[in-house]
C-alpha cells in the first residue's frame, strides 16, 4: 500500500480524474473531501464489508417455517 | 429451461425470466445469472436462485410489503451498471437473512438493495447511502412500526 503524508488542504491526485483533499482533521476523525469523475462509486469501506458478510451469511438461510404465516400473526 | 433450486427442487422457467448482474453481487461476484421464483405466485419471499449454481439462492423481499417508508438513497449515477431503467421498469428487492431455529428474528438487508431493470433483464446491488437503514433490520419489527 502506498502510503503519504499529507497536510490540510493538501489533496492526492489519482489516475488524473479523481482528486482526495484532506479537509479537516480533529481528534481522531479527519475529514476527507472525493473529487471523482460521476461515474466512480465511492463508499465508506466499513458497509461493503458488511454487506459482504451479510451476503455470505444469508446464502445459509434455509426455511423450515412458513415465514409468511409469522408474518400475518404479526401483522 | 428447467433449472435446479435449492430450495423449491426442478422448476421451469421461461428464458426471459434470467436476469444478469453484471457484478454480481457483494461477496458473490462471480455468479451472474439468477430467476426470481418461487412455490406460490403471490408469496411475500421469494428466491433469487443462481443459474450457474443450484446450491447458491437468496431469500428476498420486496421492502414495500414490510415496510412503508423505504427510499433507497443511491449515487446518481449508480444505475448506470443496469442500463439506467425508468421509474416504470425497476424492481426493488432486499436479501433476507433466517437464523437457524429463530425465524421471528429474521432481518432485512436495506442498506445494499437490489435493483432489477426489468426491461433489460439486468440486476445489480447497490448500496443506500443512508445510516438508517443497516444490513439487519428486524422484519416483525418493522411490520410493528407500520401499524403503530
Amino acid at each position: 500500500m502506498l502510503i503519504l503524508t499529507r497536510k490540510i488542504n493538501e489533496s492526492i491526485i489519482i489516475d488524473d480524474t479523481t482528486e482526495i483533499v484532506i479537509v479537516e482533521i480533529k481528534g481522531d476523525q479527519i475529514k476527507i473531501g472525493i473529487k471523482a469523475p460521476k461515474n466512480v462509486r465511492v463508499y465508506r469501506g466499513e458497509i461493503y464489508e458488511e454487506i459482504q458478510k451479510e451476503n455470505k451469511e444469508a446464502a445459509k438461510t434455509r426455511i423450515n417455517q412458513n415465514l409468511e404465516d409469522i408474518i400475518k400473526r404479526k401483522k | 429451461m428447467i433449472i435446479v433450486t435449492k430450495a423449491i427442487g426442478e422448476i421451469q422457467i421461461n428464458d426471459d425470466e434470467v436476469i444478469y448482474f453484471p457484478e454480481g453481487i457483494l461477496a458473490f461476484e462471480e455468479f451472474h445469472r439468477y430467476a426470481i421464483v418461487s412455490e406460490k405466485e403471490n408469496a411475500i419471499f421469494k428466491w433469487m436462485q443462481s443459474l450457474d449454481d443450484p446450491e447458491l439462492a437468496f431469500l428476498i423481499v420486496n421492502p414495500m410489503d414490510i415496510t412503508t417508508s423505504y427510499q433507497p438513497v443511491l449515487h446518481h449515477q449508480a444505475l448506470e451498471l443496469i442500463d439506467n431503467p425508468s421509474a416504470e421498469n425497476v424492481n426493488v428487492w432486499c436479501i433476507v437473512t433466517v437464523p437457524p431455529n429463530s425465524a421471528e428474528n429474521m432481518t432485512v438487508n436495506l442498506q445494499g438493495p437490489l435493483i432489477i431493470n426489468n426491461k433489460k433483464k439486468l440486476g445489480g446491488q447497490f448500496i443506500s447511502s443512508s445510516v438508517k437503514h443497516g444490513v439487519k433490520a428486524r422484519i416483525l419489527d418493522l411490520i410493528e412500526k407500520n401499524e403503530a
